[in-house]
Formats: structure tokens, sequence, C-alpha cells
């Protein structure tokens, strides 16, 4: 199924939980909506679930408005296409057996079906020893697993998972996450999750969508949404360093970023107020300058050494602190110690611009 | 006369009959209350509840003069002659408990977790097939309720006698009979009820006592 969400807006109490969100959930992909606890992300799930309308937008279905409709049989069918795990689900006061077997039975599927499907998918989440337990005896860990099944039995089109990995025991977190990631194989199911954590996100996602207080900030296929951030709300949210703000002015026909004064050479025709990031890994360390096409070269004195393992960071004052990142081989050859001379060098295009709107 | 012949049993069976009638009928129309209650929000909520409350304590010979003016011959219900009937006793029993069962269902469905409504419809469910997820879901509350509601009205006397009459074979339950053969001196009938009340009365407390103990230890 196909679902467009257009200009979707929610307010609960008076305080505004998404603001005209546009998106489309990609069929057969692991769309990941990613943002910090508090952005709007189980609302949007929830309205996405049919499960809320919204106050704004609306919500198409395979090419058909769906979230406002007042149809109960039309909002029925669709909303049996697709189901929802909850970030801590909860389960019914009932066994295993007739949590898994609840949305079968809704269905008025045949006991004998309900009974071998039930029975296989709780094989899947190997939690087949448990079927007789009551749901509310059950650990976190295994509560998410039984939901899980709950929603996989259904064979459904679209799953929706909010943070499917929080709070976890480290068995079910590997369940979880095979099953996460053989779902992901299937290119007749559409996901939907969400998560606070990068990791996750990279590791699942195929599309992504920032949230950012109830607003889309940022969506696109993973090279887009990780590597070109529009803002640095969402590169700082990445662990992205070297930021600077300043003015992209007009220098000798030109266009350079000035940061207190140090002018960079960056990839711009834009002018004004602006934002930019350098990633360490792209900033070269010499003893004396380089002479090579990249268009930065400044001199500048070791402030810090950080060393992790084998990776070096060493910030410069070149009249701002840029981090730069050197093997700590590299770093013991060249003698790098706080307050010695060196030459910091990078490429105009590897100074990324953010719009300073777009924050 | 035999303490537990015929017309003893008469009068117990009566009894549980009219009570249980009025507890079942007054469950279901509880219920339905409680849940149309729960799911809608209208600009008199807060009255509506607070009229429950209200009601739940209102005194029965009130309930019982009302539906006497109602239904007595020249009342606005006169025409459907129930007056002095097991019927208008079974109406009465069941208006006064729909508040109690309304008010007991009402906290007990409002206790469910939310989050077992979305997931519920999440998992496909209707309206109705929530209603009665919800039911399994706080049955140890809500037959609580219907407990509470059965016990009030099957100890109830001033107000099923004015709408019953205490008609021997027809509408003589045990709390009339024994306050009839009490007045009368006829101790033997009047305290062989009084003891079969008193077992009704533990029975059913033995039953709340089982069905809170078996919701506690969930």
């Amino acid at each position: 199924m196909k679902i467009i969400a257009e200009d979707i807006g929610k307010t609960y109490n008076r305080k505004e939980v998404l603001a005209s969100v546009s998106l489309e959930i990609e069929e057969g992909k692991v769309n990941v909506i990613l943002g910090p606890n508090g952005s709007g992300k189980t609302t949007l799930l929830k309205i996405l679930n049919l499960l809320e309308r919204p106050d704004a937008g609306r919500l198409l279905c395979d090419g058909k408005e769906c979230s406002l409709t007042s149809n109960a049989g039309r909002r029925l069918k669709l909303s049996r296409r697709m189901t929802m795990v909850m970030q801590n689900p909860t389960m019914f006061d009932a066994t295993v057996f007739k949590n898994v077997a609840y949305g079968l039975k809704v269905r008025g599927e045949e006991k004998k079906l309900i009974r071998q499907k039930v029975e296989s998918t709780l094989d899947t989440v190997r939690l087949t020893q448990a079927v007789e337990r009551n749901a509310l005896t059950l650990s976190g860990g295994e509560a998410q697993r039984v939901a899980l099944a709950r929603a996989l039995v259904l064979d459904p089109e679209v799953i929706l998972l909010d943070e499917p990995t929080n709070n976890l025991d480290s068995i079910s977190l590997r369940i979880i996450e095979d099953l996460i990631l053989s779902l992901k194989e299937q290119k007749d199911i559409t996901l939907v999750l969400t998560t606070h954590l990068l990791s996750n996100a990279r590791r699942w996602g195929e599309r992504f969508f920032v949230l950012r207080e109830g607003r889309l900030i940022q969506k696109g296929d993973r090279k887009e949404v990780f590597e070109r951030p529009t803002s640095v709300f969402w590169a700082k949210f990445m662990g992205m360093e070297n930021f600077l703000s300043g003015k992209l002015i007009r220098d000798e026909e030109q266009v350079k970023l000035d940061v207190d004064g140090i002018r960079l050479d960056v990839v711009s025709d834009a002018e004004g107020e602006a934002y930019a990031t350098i990633p360490p890994e792209d900033i070269l360390i010499s003893l004396k300058p380089l002479s090579s096409s990249a268009r930065n070269c400044f001199r500048g004195k070791v402030a810090r050494i950080d060393e992790e393992r084998a990776i070096a960071r060493v910030t410069v004052d070149i009249g701002i602190p840029l981090t730069s990142m050197v093997t700590r081989r590299s770093k013991e050859e060249m003698h790098l110690v706080e307050g010695k001379e060196v030459y910091l060098t990078f490429k105009a295009s590897a100074v990324h611009l953010f719009q300073s709107d777009e924050i | 006369m035999d303490l537990l012949g015929r017309d003893t049993l008469e009068i117990v069976w009566l009894s549980l009959k009219v009570s249980g009638s009025a507890v079942i009928l007054c469950a279901i129309i509880s219920l339905n209350l409680a849940f149309l209650i729960e799911q809608s929000d209208f600009p008199g909520k807060r009255l509506v509840l607070s009229l429950i409350n209200t009601m739940m304590t209102i005194p029965a010979v009130a309930i019982g003069l009302l539906l006497y003016l109602v239904l007595m011959r020249r009342g606005p219900l006169g025409g459907s002659e129930i007056l002095y009937t097991p019927y208008a006793m079974i109406l009465a029993q069941a208006i006064l408990a729909t508040p109690i069962i309304t008010g007991l269902s009402l906290v007990a469905i409002r206790r469910i977790d939310p989050s077992v409504r979305d997931t519920a419809f999440s998992l496909g469910a209707t309206r109705f097939q929530w209603k009665l997820l919800a039911l399994t879901e706080a049955r140890f509350a809500i037959s609580a309720a219907v407990i509470t509601g059965f016990a009030r009205v099957v100890g109830e006397t001033g107000m099923t006698m004015m709408v019953g009459g205490n008609i021997k074979g027809a509408t003589r339950v045990m709390t009339t009979a024994i306050a009839l053969e009490t007045m009368k001196g006829e101790f033997e009938l009047a305290i062989s009820l009084g003891i079969i009340l008193v077992i009704v009365a533990l029975g059913i407390n033995l039953m709340l006592h089982l069905v809170q103990g078996a919701g506690k230890r969930r």
C-alpha cells in the first residue's frame, strides 16, 4: 500500500505536535522516522496507522484520502492492511496464544488456521514455550517479541514499529534485530519504524525522515540524509564536528565564508549569513604548506589532542579551532604535540554549507 | 409452617428471579451507558458524571415513590398495568442499580490503559470487538460492579414493597416477607427467610472477594 502524508498537522491540548509534515512512504522499503524524543514520531506513526486523525492536511492510501473518512467500513478495510507495534507494547490480560491470535480472531479466521499461524509465528520470535503463559507476566523483551508476533501473524502489507529496540534485554534485542533485517529482505512488506538512535537508523533504513519538534526537517535516501545535512540541528545530532557560523561574502569574484575574519574557500553562489561544518576526516595536517588542488590551507598551532584507540583528534587553532582526524601513527611520526605549528589543508567542497533559514 | 417448604422456596426463588432480572437488564444498559460516556466528549460530561454519583446514593424509597406515581392507574404509565407485578419490581430495582453499575463500570473502563484500545484497533478490531475486549480486560472490576448492584437490590425492602405490593405468591420476596411476618408476629418464617437472606448476602460477598482476589493476583 502506498501511503502519502500531505501537510499533516496535529495539536494536543493546544500544543502543536506535528506541523505540516509531508512524506511518502516507499513501498517494500524500510522507512525510518528519526528524531529525538518528543519530536512527534509516535503521533505521526499513529496517524499513518489511522489510529489518530490529523487536525490539518490529509493522508492518501493508494491515492485515496483515508485519514478523515467517516466510512467505518473503508477505514477498517484499510487499517487491516497495516498494523503498528507500539513502544513498550501493551499485552492483553490473556495467554500469549490469545494475544497473538487476536488480530486473526477479529478478522474471523478459522480456529485451525489461527492455531497453525500463531504457533509458527511464535516459533519465529522464539516464544513457543510461553504459549500458555499470561502475557502480563512476560518481561519487557518477551512482550516486545509477542507484540511483533501479533503483527507478523497478520501478514500485513505495512508494519509500523515504534522504537522497536527500546529497553530490551540482549537476547530479545538480537531476535528483533534479526527479524527486522529479514523483513527488510521481503519486498512485499513495507516497514515504517521510528528511532532516536542513529546506529539503528543507518543499519536498517533505506528512506529517512528527520523530525524535529513536529516538523520534518530533512528526508531522502541514505546519502542525502547522512552526508548532506541541511540543518545544524541534524548535523549536530549526527555528531558532525567543526561547526562554523559566518557570512558568505564575495571576494575577488569568488564566494568565501568569513568566520571571525578567517576566510574559507567554499562552493556556493549565495551570500549572507551561513553555517558550515567540515568533516574532521577531510582535513589534512602537514608540517609544511601543501601544494595541492585543495583551496584552503591555513597555518595554526595544535591546541589539543584527544586519542581514542588508533585515532587521534587534533584540534588546531587557525584563528578558529578546527579538528582534524589522523591515525595515532601519523601523529607520532609527525611528533604532534600541543603548541606545535602545523598546516591544515582541505578542499572547498569539504566545507558543507547550510542556509541559515534551514536551521 | 414448614421453614423450607414450598412457600419459602417460592419466595426465595422470586427474590432471586426479580433481582437477577433487574441486574441483567441494568448491566446491559449500564455497560452501554458507561462506554458511551467514556468514548464521547460532550459539554455536560462532568455534570452527567456527578449526576451518576449522586444517583448512587439516592434513597430507594424515593425511586419507589416516583415509580409508584408514574405507574399508578392515574399516572402517566398507568395504562401499562404493571404496578403490583414483578415487572414493576424489576423496573424499580433496575433503576436503583443502574447508577451504581454505571458508575463503577465507568471507573473500570477508565482504568484500562488507552494503549490497549490503540493496540486493539491497530490489530484490526471493530468498535464492537473493542468493547468486548474492554469487558474482558476489566472483567474483575466489572463483575464486582454487577455483584455490588445485585447486593444492593436483593436486600431492598421499602421500594420493592411500594411497587410490588407484597402479594403472596405473586410479588412477595424475601425482604418484604420478613418485614410482613415480623409485623404479624410470625417470627419463624421471618427468621428462616432472614437466615437465607444472610446466606445470600454471604454468598455475594464471597463471590466479590473471590473476584477481587483473582483481580489482585494477576
